[in-house]
C-alpha cells in the first residue's frame, strides 16, 4: 500500500499513469522482495528473525493488519452500500471488491509464508479442529475469498445484482465473524494475560472499521474521477467522519483497556508487563509516534477539521491506513517478547531463543515481496481489468 | 546420511529395519508372550499390527547396540555407555555397573542383556561427549609446520605418517631453519648395562655430602666412563644424565594404560628421565601434602609416600565442610559426589559447609557459606583447631595410638606420629627424638639368619628394634616406639613439652607432634584467626563445634581452592590435621583413600606380570628438568642460595617450570618436547610466558603434540600427530579418593570414525592415534620393551591391545595367584553381546580372534575378559566397602602429622629447611618467600573456578553445552560494581601488575585481549573477582589456519569469552613463571590483584 | 503412510493407545529386563516365565527375602525403573505419569537439558529442558535456585485446543503428543503454552557450516550424530533437509519411547542431583505417589488451571 500512498500523492491527478506505476513499482518491489522470498523457501523459517519465544512477528502483525484492511473496508463498504443505500459508494463497487481481494491475497500469502509446513496448508481442511481459532480463521477466510471472488467477478460483469446484494449482505456476517476470529486467536490465550480479554475481538472489530474507513476513504480521494462534484464532497465528508469517530472510539476502548491493566498492575504482573513494554519498551515510538501521533491524532484532527482540503484528507486517509499496522503489531509483538517464565531466555542460548525481536531483513523483503505481488497485480487489474471504468456504469 | 560412507567396509553393519534383538522381541511377543497375553480384548488384531510399533520404540536399549567404557570429558571418569547407532555414536548414558553414576551401583552379576535399560547419571559434559569425538576440527592426517613459516603461524602441510617419523627420527634441515636433532641423536645411551653403571655412580656422587670428594668422584666416573662420555649432557656434571634427558615427555591428561606406555616409552625405551605430567596445575600441594603425611619408616628412612589425597566419603558423612571446593559443578565428579550430597541433605540430614569466596552452586545448597579471604583458608582452619585443643574437642584416644599395633588395639587401621618427641632447637622443632640418644636403647651387634652382622638397638628389658627407635613419652616416660609394630602397641601422651637429658649428659628440649601443633594454632586468638580469614569468629567456632559433634564421620573435604596457593601445601596439611585431629581417617563417613584393581598383574603375578614382562629395558637416569629426583645441594650444580630456579624435592609433574626451565636450559637444554593431551600455555597461571618458549625454535628447537585437533599447545608445535578421541581409545581410567569401593574402569574404543587413517606399525596396520606414534619410534629405534618380543621372547608388543588387553585379563584374572578371586565367564550370550556390540569396529580395532591370541587363546580367560569390557570394568559389590563402621579398603597406615623429612629438606632458594608441621603460612608470597606488592591500582584479587558445563581446553568444541554457556563472565559482587560504576553486561578489562595491558601475546603477531563479560552478582566477595575457565579460545577450533594451503575457517562461537590465565601473577623473583609453592609445587590461582576497568 | 504411521495412536481413541502402548510393555518384558536366553522359555510356558521375569527383577537388585520397602536402599533410578516396570503391565489409560523435581536436589548441573538433548537429537535452539537460574537476597545472605522446565504435560493443556489440524494431543496415558507429519508449523501452541515449553524447529545443525578440508574431520563425518535418528513417538527422525520435525513444533514428551520399552526418561537418568523423579502416581506405591502427597507440592501457575503433571517440591 505504501507505493500507492506515495505515487498518489505525487502524481494523484494522472490516474492512468498511476495505475502504471503502480504494477511497476509492484514488479520492482516483488523483485527486490524475491531475494528474501527466496530464503525463504529455500531455508524455511530460519532465515526469518522470530523464533520460539517470540513465534509470530512482522508477517503476524502485518497479517492482521491486512486483514482489518479488507475486512473492515468490505464491511463498511457493504454496511454503507446494501444497509444505508449509500448509492454514491455504491459507485465504486469494483474498486473496493478488487481492493479487498487483492489485500485478501496478499494476507493469505503472508500468511503461509508464516507456516513451517505450507505445503500442509490443506490439513487445516483435512483434519479440521474446529475448537482451534486458527482453523476458523482459515476456514472462514476461504469462504470469504471465495465469496469475494465471486462478487468481483459478478461485479465486473455488472450482472447478477440481486445475486450481489446477497452476496455483499452475506459478507457482512461472514466478515464480522473473521474479524472476531481473528481477534479471539488472541483473545483465547489464556497463557498471554494481555491478550486473553473478550474485549480484545471487539477491539478488532472497531479497528478494523477504522481502518477499512480510512481505505475507503483514500480509495475515494485517490481514484474518484470527478474530484469537484458534490457526490465527490459528500462522501468523503461522510467517510472522514466515520473513520474520525471509529478511531477515536478504538482509541477509547484501548485506553480504558490499558487504564484497568495498569491500575491493577499488581494483579497480573505479566499483562503489565507487556503493556508497559508496549507504552515504554524500546518501541514505544511504533506506538506513541506511529499510532498515537501518526495513526490517530493527525489523521483525526484531518478527519474532522481539515476534511475540506483534498491534500491534507489524502495524506491523513494514507497516515491512518499506514500507520494501522503498528497497531497490530504492537499486539502480536510486545506480549509475546514479555518472559513467562523469567530468567528463561537466559536459561539456553540461540538466537530463536530471544526475547528481543526486532524484525529483520528477511522478514521485511517478504513483506515487500507480497506488497510488490498485491501492487503488481492490483496495478495490472487497474490497467486491464474494468475495475476503474465500471465505476460510471453503476 | 545416504551418500556417505556409515562403516568401514570390514564391519558389518546393523540391518537398518530389524535388528536381531528386535526380532526377539518380536517372537516373544507374537510367540509365548501372545499366549500369555491373548486373554486380553483385542489382542489378535494386535498381533497383526506390531511389526511397526515394536521395531519403533526406541532400539538403543538393546545391549548390542551399547559398549561400556569411561567417559573423559573430565578428569571424573565416570562410566559410561555408548549407544551406536549404525556405526555412529548415537548417545551416551552413564553406566549403571559403575559406581561413579549409581548410588548404589547395580551388582556386578546383573547379565549385560538387563542392563541395557538401566542407566546411570552423566553430568552435561559427559552427555556432550559426542560433540568432542565428531569434532568436525579434528584433524585426521599428521601435520607439519609449514617450512619457512613461524612456529604458531598457523600454516601447516599434511605428510604421511612414516614420513614424519622418519623426520623426527633422523633430524635434519626440517624446516629451513637449519639442523634440527632427531630422535636418533638424543638417543644416545643405547646401552642398558652402561646405563646402569652410570646411574649406580652418579648415587654415588650425589650422596657424597663433601664436595672435593665429589668432585673426585666425577673425576672418577670420567675415567671410569671415558668411552661413553660423549652420551651425557655434561661429563663435568654426569649427575645431569644422558643426552636422552632431553628428550622431554609432557603431559596433561594421562591416565593409566597410556601412562603404563609412556613410562615404558621415556624410560624403559628412551631412556630419559624426563616424563612429566601436569599435578602441579592441578591440585599438586594437596596430592604432596598426602605424600608428605603418607611417607613410610621403612626401618631407615621415611620413604614411599604415596602420591595421593584423601576425600571425604560422603554417603556416610553426616557433616562435611569443602574448602575451596567446587562440589556442584566440578570437583571429581558431579555424578559421583553430588547424588549423596542432595539426597543426604534432604533425606539423611546431612549438613555441609562450603568454604569459597564465591557463592558456588554447592555454597546455595549448604548449611552454611563462608565467604572467606582467598588464600587464607589456613587461618580458618588453625582457628577451628584452637578451639578444639581449648575445649578438647579432639580424638585422643586415635591420636596417642603411637603405632600401629596400638592402633589396632583400639579398632583403628591408621596411626598418627602426634605423640612421638621432637627436637626443638632454638624454639624451632627440627629432627625426632631417637631412642639411642636418650639411652633408652643400646646398639648391638647380631647375626641374623644368613649369618651375616646386623645392628640392633635392645631396651634395658630385652625389646629388640631393628633400628634406633622413635620416642613417645609414655606416662612422663620416654619409650622407644616402632611405628610399624604389630606386637609392641604405644600409647603416648599426647602433649609434652619438657627438657630430657641425653645419653651425653646435655639437656635437651622435646615437645610431642601434637604440643607443636597445638602452639601453631595457639599462635593467634580465634578473633585474630577470624580477622587473617576476614570472616565471622562465630562462624570458625560453629564450625569447629558441628565438626567435633558428630564422631568420626564428620570430615573437612579440600581441594584447588585451598592448594593452589603459595601456602597450598601447609593448608592441605591443616585441613589434614583437623580430620586427624577427629579420627576418620579410615571411618566410613570419613577420610577415605582411592583403592584400584591391579592391572598390571604384579599381585597375582599373573596372568600377565606386565611389570616384569620385557625384552630388556633401558635405565633412565640422572637430574630431570624439573629438578625433582636430585637435591639441590647434593648435585654438582649446586651454587649457593638462592638457586637459579627452585628444586622441588618434595614433589614431582612441576607443570608451570616445563618450559620456563627449558626456556632457560636450566638444568639443561631440551632438544626434543613432546606434549601429549596438554594444553599447557592455556591451564597455567601465566601462561602466556610458555608461550615465549613454544614459539622459540632455538630455545626449543623440536615440538611434537598428539592432539585431535589443533589445540592452543599444538599450533606451536613442529608436527601434530592425530590422536584417537576418548571414545576411540583405550585407557584405564583409574579412581579417586572419595570412592571407598576397590574398582578399575576401563575406556575402550566405541566407535571408529569412517575413514580413519590406519597405519603400518611393524608390519600392523593400526588406527593412526598415539599408540601408533610411539610404536613407530620405537620400531625404528628398536627400543627395548617393545617390537615382537617386546614382552619377552615371543610375546609380541606390536599392538596397542597387546599391552591393553592383558590389562583387562589381570583385572579379570584377580589378585590371587589360584585366580580365585576372578570374575565369572560369560556365558554365550554376553559373548554374543560382546560381539555383536563391536561389530562395527574395523579389523585394527577390534578383531575377535587377534584379542583372543593375545590371551594365549585361553578360552576361560577370554571369556572372563569379555565379562569385565560387557561391564566396562570392575567394581566391588554394594556394601562391599565397608567392614562394620571402618572402609573396607582403608589407608591403613601412619599419618605424618609431624614430618621429620619435610623438617629436613632444604628450600632451594632460601637455603632455609621447610617446615615440618601444620604452620600459618601466608599466601601470595614470591619464590624467596617474601610477599609480593602489587600496587593499589590492582585492588582486585582474581580467582578462578569451573564451570559445569566447561573442561579445560577441551570442551569448547562441544556446541550442546556451550548452548547452556555460550561464554564465560567476569563475576563481580554488586557493591563492587556500583562503586565502579560498572554494569552487568558491560565489557572490562582485566589486567595485573605482571600483565599491565592485560593481553595474551601469542608471539605470532596477534595478541588476544582478557576483555569479558561482567556479571555483577550477590553472592561474591566483595573485593575479589572470579571467571570460569574453558573459554576465549584462540585454537581449538577457534581461528583460521592454513593446511596444504587452504583456509580453515575458525568457528566464532569458539571465540567466545575469555581467559585471564594471562593476568594470573608472574613470579618477581624469576620473571616467567607463575608463582608457585616451593613445598607442594603448586601453580598459584587464586592470589593475582588485578585491576578491572572499563574495555 | 507407513505401518508405524498408522499405529500411532489416534487423540480420542484410547484403544489403539493402549494397543501400542501395551506392546511397548510387551517389548519391555521381552527385551528390556528380562534376560533374552529366557526368550525360549517364555514361549514354551508363559506363565513360568513371567514368573522368572519377575524373580530376575528381584535378583537383579534385591536379594531374596527382602521386601519392596528394601527398594529404598536402591538408588532411586533403580526403584524407579522397576516401578516402571509394573506401571507397564497396566492398561496405559490406568497410568498416569507425572515428574516430581525436588528444587532442593537440583543443583542446577543442566545435565537435564543436555541428557535430553543429546536424547531427542534437538537441533540448535530446540530445547525442551532448560533450567531456569535466579540469584536472590543480599550479600551475605544470599540464595540460588535452579528451576528445570519440562512440558508440564498438563491435564487440561492449553496448547492442544488451539492446533487447527489436531497435531498435538494428550494420548491414554496424558502425555501430550505431537503428530510431526500432521503438523503446519503455525506455532500456535507456542503462543498458547504459559510455560514456554513448545519451541519450533527451525532447521539449524551445529556444524552445517563448519568447513570440509582435507586434513581435517570436517563434516563428512562430523555430523553423522546429528544426523542419527531420534526415536520419538516411536519413529525414527532423522535430519534431513526440510522434513518433520524441521518446521514443526517440538517439545518434551516425557520420553514415551523410553517409557515404552522401560528406560525412564533421559532427564531423569542422568540427573546427577536426584532431583528429577517419574513415575506412575496411580501407583500408590510408587515414589512419586509418595512424594506429591507431601506439603512442600507445588506446581508452576497453578491459578491457570492447566493442571501440571509436574509437579515441584521446595
Ligand atoms: N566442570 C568441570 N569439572 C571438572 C573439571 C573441569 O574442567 N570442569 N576438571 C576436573 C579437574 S582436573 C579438577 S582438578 C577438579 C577441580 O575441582 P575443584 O577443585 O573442586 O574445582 P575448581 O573449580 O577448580 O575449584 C576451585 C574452587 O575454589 C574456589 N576458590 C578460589 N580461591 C579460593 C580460596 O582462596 N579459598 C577457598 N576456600 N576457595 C577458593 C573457587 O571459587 C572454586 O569454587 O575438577 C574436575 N572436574
Ligand atoms: N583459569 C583456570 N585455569 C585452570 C584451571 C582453573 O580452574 N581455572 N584448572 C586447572 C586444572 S585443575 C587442570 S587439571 C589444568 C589442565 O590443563 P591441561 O592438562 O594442560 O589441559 P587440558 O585442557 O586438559 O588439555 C588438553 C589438550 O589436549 C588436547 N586433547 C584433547 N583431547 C585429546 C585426546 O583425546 N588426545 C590427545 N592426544 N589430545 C587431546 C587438546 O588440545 C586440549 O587442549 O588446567 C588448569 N587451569
Ligand atoms: S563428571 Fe561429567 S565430564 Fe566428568 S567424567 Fe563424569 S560425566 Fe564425564
Ligand atoms: S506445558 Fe505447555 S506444551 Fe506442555 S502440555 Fe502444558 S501447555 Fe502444552
Ligand atoms: S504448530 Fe503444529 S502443533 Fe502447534 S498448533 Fe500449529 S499445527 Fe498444531
Ligand atoms: S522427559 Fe524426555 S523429552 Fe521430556 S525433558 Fe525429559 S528427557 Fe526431555
Ligand atoms: S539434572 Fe537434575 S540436578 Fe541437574 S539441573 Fe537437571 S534436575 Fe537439576
Ligand atoms: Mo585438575
Amino acid at each position: 500500500m505504501a507505493q500507492i500512498v506515495s505515487t498518489a500523492e505525487k502524481r494523484p491527478r494522472f490516474t492512468l499513469r498511476l495505475t502504471d506505476l503502480i504494477w511497476i513499482v509492484g514488479a520492482i518491489a516483488l523483485l527486490i522482495g524475491a531475494v528474501g522470498m527466496l530464503d525463504r523457501l529455500r531455508f524455511g523459517l530460519a532465515p526469518a528473525a522470530i523464533g520460539s519465544y517470540v513465534p509470530w512477528g512482522l508477517w503476524v502483525g502485518f497479517y492482521d493488519y491486512l486483514v482489518w484492511l479488507e475486512v473492515g473496508s468490505l464491511m463498511l463498504f457493504s454496511g454503507m452500500v446494501y444497509l444505508a443505500d449509500n448509492y454514491t459508494l455504491a459507485k465504486i463497487k469494483p474498486l473496493v471488491l478488487f481492493t479487498g481481494f487483492v489485500v485478501l491475497l496478499m494476507a493469505l500469502i503472508l500468511v503461509a509464508m508464516d507456516l513451517g509446513h505450507f505445503e500442509r496448508f490443506w490439513h487445516v481442511y483435512l483434519y479440521a479442529d474446529f475448537g482451534s481459532m486458527i482453523t476458523w480463521m482459515v476456514w472462514l477466510h476461504t469462504a470469504y475469498l471465495l465469496l469475494l471472488a465471486v462478487e468481483l467477478l459478478l461485479a465486473l460483469r455488472g450482472t447478477a445484482k440481486g445475486l450481489l446484494k446477497v452476496l455483499g449482505l452475506l459478507s457482512l456476517p461472514l466478515g464480522l465473524m473473521l474479524i472476531l476470529v481473528s481477534g479471539s486467536i488472541f483473545g483465547v490465550v489464556a497463557a498471554r494475560p494481555l491478550w486473553n480479554t473478550s474485549n480484545l475481538p471487539l477491539m478488532f472489530f472497531i479497528s478494523a472499521l477504522a481502518a477499512g474507513a480510512s481505505l475507503l476513504l483514500l480509495l475515494v480521494v485517490v481514484f474518484w474521477t470527478d474530484k469537484t462534484s458534490d457526490d465527490y464532497t459528500r462522501l468523503t465528508q461522510r467517510l472522514a467522519q466515520i473513520a474520525g469517530w471509529l478511531m477515536l472510539g478504538g482509541t477509547f476502548v484501548a485506553g480504558v483497556l490499558a487504564f484497568t491493566i495498569l491500575y491493577q498492575g499488581g494483579g497480573n504482573p505479566q499483562r503489565a508487563a507487556a503493556l508497559q513494554l508496549i507504552l515504554t519498551g524500546p518501541f514505544w515510538w511504533s506506538f506513541w509516534i506511529m499510532h498515537i501521533l501518526l495513526g490517530v491524532i493527525v489523521p483525526v484532527v484531518i478527519y474532522f477539521l481539515f476534511y475540506k482540503s483534498r491534500w491534507l484528507l489524502m495524506i491523513g486517509a494514507a497516515l491512518s491506513v499506514v500507520t494501522f499496522v503498528a497497531v497490530t503489531l504492537n499486539i502480536v509483538i510486545p506480549v509475546l517478547a514479555t518472559p513467562e517464565l523469567e530468567g528463561l531466555a537466559e536459561a539456553y542460548h540461540h538466537q530463536k531463543l530471544n526475547l528481543n525481536y526486532v524484525p529483520n531483513a528477511n522478514e521485511w523483503l517478504v513483506v515487500i515481496f507480497v506488497f510488490g505481488f498485491g501492487a503488481l497485480l492490483y496495478g495490472l487489474g487497474l490497467r486491464f481489468l474494468p475495475v476503474l471504468s465500471k465505476r460510471t456504469q453503476e | 546420511m545416504s551418500d556417505k560412507p556409515l562403516l568401514p567396509e570390514q564391519a558389518q553393519p546393523e540391518s537398518c529395519t530389524l535388528s536381531r534383538r528386535d526380532f526377539l522381541k518380536l517372537s516373544a511377543a507374537s510367540g509365548g508372550a501372545a499366549a500369555l497375553l491373548s486373554s486380553l480384548p483385542a489382542f489378535d488384531r494386535l498381533l497383526a499390527a506390531q511389526d511397526g510399533a515394536v521395531a519403533g520404540t526406541s532400539p538403543l536399549s538393546a545391549p548390542e547396540r551399547q559398549i561400556y567404557s569411561v567417559c573423559l570429558q573430565c578428569n571424573t571418569g565416570c562410566g559410561i555407555k555408548v549407544k551406536v547407532w549404525e556405526g555412529v555414536a548415537s548417545k551416551i548414558e552413564g553406566n549403571p555397573y559403575n559406581p561413579w553414576t549409581m548410588h548404589p551401583h547395580i551388582p556386578y552379576s546383573t547379565p549385560a542383556a538387563e542392563a541395557g535399560s538401566i542407566e546411570g547419571a552423566l553430568c552435561p559434559k559427559g552427555q556432550a561427549g559426542l560433540q568432542s569425538a565428531y569434532d568436525p576440527y579434528r584433524i585426521i592426517s599428521v601435520l607439519k609446520r609449514r617450512p619457512g613459516t613461524k612456529r604458531g603461524e598457523g600454516q601447516w602441510v599434511t605428510i604421511p605418517f612414516a614420513q614424519a617419523l622418519d623426520e623426527i627420527i633422523e633430524g635434519g634441515d626440517l624446516f629451513g631453519e637449519g639442523q634440527v636433532e632427531g630422535f636418533k641423536d638424543v638417543y644416545a645411551l643405547r646401552d642398558a648395562k652402561v646405563a646402569k653403571a652410570m646411574s649406580d655412580f652418579v648415587k654415588k656422587i650425589v650422596d657424597e655430602k663433601d664436595a672435593e670428594k665429589k668432585q673426585a668422584l666425577v673425576e672418577e666416573f670420567k675415567t671410569t666412563f671415558a668411552d661413553d662420555l660423549d652420551k651425557l649432557i655434561d661429563p663435568d656434571h654426569p649427575d645431569l644424565g644422558p643426552k636422552n634427558n632431553q628428550f622431554a615427555f609432557i603431559w596433561g591428561r594421562l591416565k593409566s594404560g597410556r601412562g603404563d606406555l609412556v613410562q615404558r616409552f621415556v624410560k624403559g625405551g628412551m631412556g630419559s628421565n624426563n616424563a612429566n605430567g601436569h599435578t602441579t596445575v592441578c591440585q599438586g600441594s594437596l596430592y604432596f601434602a598426602g605424600k608428605a603425611m603418607s611417607e613410610q619408616w621403612d626401618g631407615s628412612k621415611f620413604t614411599g609416600g604415596l602420591k595421593f589425597y584423601w576425600q571425604a566419603d560422603l554417603k556416610s558423612s553426616k557433616f562435611v565442610i569443602f574448602v575451596g571446593a567446587n562440589m556442584f559443578e566440578a570437583n571429581y565428579g558431579p555424578p559421583l559426589r553430588v547424588t549423596p550430597l542432595t539426597e543426604g541433605a534432604v533425606d539423611r540430614g546431612l549438613r555441609y559447609v562450603v568454604v569459597d569466596p564465591r557463592f558456588s552452586k554447592a555454597a546455595a545448597k549448604a548449611w552454611k557459606w563462608i565467604p572467606i579471604k582467598p588464600g587464607e583458608d589456613s587461618a580458618l582452619g588453625l582457628g577451628m583447631m584452637r578451639w578444639m585443643f581449648e575445649n578438647e574437642r579432639i580424638n585422643k584416644r586415635f591420636l596417642s595410638a603411637a603405632n600401629k599395633a596400638a592402633a589396632n588395639a583400639i579398632g583403628e587401621t591408621s596411626w598418627t606420629d602426634s605423640a612421638w618427641l621432637v627436637h626443638i632447637k632454638n624454639g624451632a622443632p627440627g629432627k625426632l627424638v631417637r631412642g639411642l640418644e636418650l639411652g633408652l636403647v643400646s646398639k648391638e651387634t647380631e647375626q641374623d639368619k644368613d649369618g651375616k652382622d646386623v645392628t640392633v638397638y635392645v631396651t634395658a628389658d630385652g625389646t629388640k628394634f631393628t633400628f634406633d627407635p622413635f620416642v613417645v613419652s609414655v606416662d612422663g616416660r620416654p619409650t622407644p616406639v616402632d611405628p610399624n609394630s604389630t606386637e609392641l602397641p604405644v600409647v603416648g601422651d599426647l602433649f609434652v613439652e619438657t627438657t630430657l637429658q641425653n645419653a651425653a649428659g646435655e639437656t635437651i628440649t622435646v615437645k610431642s607432634g601434637l604440643q607443636i601443633i597445638r602452639e601453631a594454632a595457639a599462635e593467634k586468638t580465634i578473633e585474630e584467626w577470624a580477622a587473617i580469614a576476614d570472616i565471622q569468629a562465630s562462624d570458625i567456632i560453629e564450625l569447629a563445634r558441628e565438626f567435633t559433634s558428630y564422631g568420626t564421620q564428620a570430615v573437612i573435604d579440600i581441594h584447588r581452592g585451598a592448594s593452589q596457593h603459595t601456602n597450598g601445601f601447609y593448608t592441605s596439611f591443616i585441613f589434614f590435621t583437623l580430620n586427624a585431629l577427629i579420627g576418620n581417617y579410615d571411618h566410613k563417613g570419613g577420610m577415605s583413600k582411592p583403592t584400584t584393581y591391579d592391572r598390571l598383574g604384579s599381585r597375582a603375578k599373573g596372568p600377565f606380570d606386565l611389570g616384569k614382562m620385557s625384552n630388556g629395558a633401558n635405565v633412565a637416569f640422572g637430574l630431570d628438568i624439573l629438578r625433582t629426583t636430585v637435591s639441590y645441594e647434593r648435585s654438582t650444580i649446586f651454587n649457593g642460595y638462592p638457586a637459579k630456579r627452585p628444586w622441588f624435592p618434595l614433589a614431582t609433574d612441576i607443570y608451570q617450570e616445563d618450559l620456563p626451565s627449558i626456556g632457560d636450559a636450566y638444568p639443561y637444554p631440551v632438544k626434543i618436547a613432546m606434549f601429549y593431551m596438554s594444553a599447557i600455555n592455556y591451564a597455567l597461571p601465566a601462561a602466556h610466558k610458555m608461550i615465549e618458549v613454544l614459539a622459540d625454535p632455538k630455545k626449543l628447537p623440536l615440538i611434537i603434540t598428539s592432539d585431535i585437533l589443533v589445540g592452543e599447545t599444538s599450533m606451536y608445535a613442529d608436527y601434530i600427530f592425530p590422536d584417537l578421541s576418548y571414545l576411540e581409545r583405550w585407557e584405564f581410567h583409574g579412581t579417586h579418593p572419595s570412592v571407598t569401593y576397590k574398582v578399575e574402569n576401563i575406556r575402550n574404543p566405541t566407535i571408529s570414525i569412517p575413514g580413519w587413517q590406519m597405519v603400518t606399525v611393524f608390519g600392523q596396520e593400526m588406527p593412526l592415534s598415539f599408540e601408533a606414534l610411539l610404536l613407530g619410534i620405537a620400531e625404528r629405534l628398536a627400543l627395548p620393551g617393545f617390537g615382537p618380543n617386546g614382552f619377552g621372547e615371543g610375546v609380541p608388543y606390536i599392538y596397542p591391545e597387546d599391552y591393553y588387553l592383558r590389562m583387562v585379563a589381570n583385572l579379570a584374572y584377580g589378585e590371587k595367584e589360584d585366580g580365585s578371586d576372578g570374575v565369572p565367564e560369560a556365558d554365550d550370550r554376553e559373548v554374543e553381546i560382546f560381539l555383536a556390540a563391536r561389530a562395527h569396529l574395523p579389523k585394527q580395532v577390534f578383531d575377535a580372534a587377534r584379542w583372543k591370541a593375545i590371551l594365549g587363546g585361553d578360552e576361560k580367560l577370554w571369556r572372563q575378559t569379555i565379562y569385565v569390557m560387557n561391564r566396562g570394568g570392575r567394581w566391588q559389590g554394594e556394601g562391599k566397602d565397608y567392614k562394620g563402621d571402618m572402609l573396607a579398603n582403608p589407608y591403613a597406615k601412619q599419618i605424618n602429622l609431624y614430618q621429620e623429612k619435610t623438617a629436613t629438606t632444604l628450600n632451594s632458594m632460601t637455603g632455609k629447611p621447610f617446615i615440618g608441621y601444620p604452620l600459618y603460612v601466608t599466601s601470595h608470597l614470591s619464590s624467596i618467600g617474601e610477599p609480593i606488592a602489587d600496587g593499589d591500582e590492582y585492588g582486585f584479587t582474581l580467582i578462578t573456578y569451573k564451570e559445569m558445563t566447561m573442561t579445560k581446553a577441551r570442551t569448547i568444541s562441544n556446541y550442546w553445552l556451550l548452548s547452556v554457556m555460550p561464554e564465560n563472565t567476569l563475576i563481580m559482587s554488586a557493591t563492587d560494581a556500583a562503586r565502579l560504576g560498572l554494569r552487568h553486561g558491560e565489557l572490562v578489562r582485566v589486567s595485573s601488575a605482571s600483565n599491565p595491558r592485560g593481553v595474551w601475546d601469542l608471539q605470532n603477531g596477534s595478541e588476544v585481549p582478557m576483555v569479558g563479560k561482567l556479571k555483577v552478582v550477590q553472592g561474591m566477595r566483595p573485593g575479589v573477582v572470579a571467571f570460569g575457565l574453558g573459554w576465549g579460545h584462540w585454537a581449538s577450533g577457534a581461528r583460521d589456519i592454513v593446511i596444504d594451503g587452504q583456509t580453515v575457517k575458525g568457528d566464532v562461537r569458539r571465540q567466545a569469552g575469555f581467559h585471564a590465565n594471562a593476568a594470573m601473577r608472574t613470579d618477581p623473583v624469576l620473571q616467567n613463571v607463575t608463582l608457585t609453592d616451593l613445598a607442594g609445587g603448586s601453580a598459584v590461582f587464586y592470589s593475582t590483584k588485578v585491576k578491572i576497568e572499563r574495555a | 503412510m507407513t505401518e508405524q504411521e498408522k499405529l500411532r495412536p489416534e487423540p480420542t481413541t484410547t484403544s489403539e493407545v493402549s494397543r501400542r502402548n501395551f506392546l511397548g510393555a510387551l517389548a519391555t518384558a521381552g527385551g528390556a529386563a528380562l534376560a533374552v536366553a529366557a526368550l525360549d522359555q517364555f514361549a514354551a510356558d508363559p506363565q513360568a516365565a513371567l514368573a522368572a521375569y519377575e524373580e530376575q527383577i528381584v535378583r537383579g537388585t534385591l536379594n531374596q527375602g527382602q521386601s519392596s520397602a528394601d527398594l529404598r536402599a536402591l538408588d532411586v533410578l533403580e526403584r524407579m525403573r522397576l516401578e516402571l516396570l509394573r506401571a507397564l503391565q497396566k492398561q496405559p489409560s490406568e497410568r498416569r505419569w507425572v515428574m516430581v523435581i525436588d528444587l532442593r536436589k537440583c543443583i542446577g548441573c543442566h545435565a537435564c537439558t543436555i541428557g535430553c538433548v543429546a536424547e531427542n537429537k534437538l537441533p540448535p535452539g530446540v530445547v525442551y529442558r532448560p533450567v531456569i537460574e535466579e540469584e536472590y537476597g543480599t550479600y551475605p545472605n544470599v540464595a540460588r535456585r535452579f528451576i528445570p522446565r519440562p512440558c508440564m504435560q498438563c491435564e487440561n493443556p492449553p496448547c492442544v485446543p488451539v492446533c487447527p489440524v489436531r497435531a498435538t494431543f494428550t494420548n491414554a496415558e496424558g502425555i501430550v503428543e505431537m503428530d510431526y507429519e500432521r503438523c503446519i508449523g503455525c506455532r500456535y501452541c507456542l503462543t498458547a503454552c504459559p510455560y514456554s515449553a513448545r519451541v519450533s524447529d527451525f532447521g539449524f545443525t551445529y556444524t552445517e557450516e563448519i568447513p570440509v578440508i582435507q586434513g581435517l574431520v570436517g563434516t563428512a563425518a562430523a555430523d553423522d550424530y546429528e544426523r542419527a535418528p531420534n526415536f520419538e513417538y516411536g519413529k525414527q527422525y532423522a535430519r534431513e533437509g526440510r522434513n518433520s520435525p524441521v518446521g514443526n513444533a517440538r517439545k518434551c514428551h516425557f520420553c514415551q519411547h523410553r517409557i515404552l520399552e522401560g528406560v525412564l526418561p533421559a532427564c531423569v537418568t542422568t540427573c546427577i542431583g536426584r532431583a528429577t523423579l517419574f513415575g506412575d502416581a496411580n501407583d500408590p506405591e510408587s515414589l512419586v505417589a509418595e512424594l506429591i502427597a507431601s506439603p512442600n507440592v507445588l506446581r508452576l501457575r497453578e491459578e491457570l488451571g492447566t493442571e501440571p503433571r509436574v509437579y515441584y517440591l521446595k
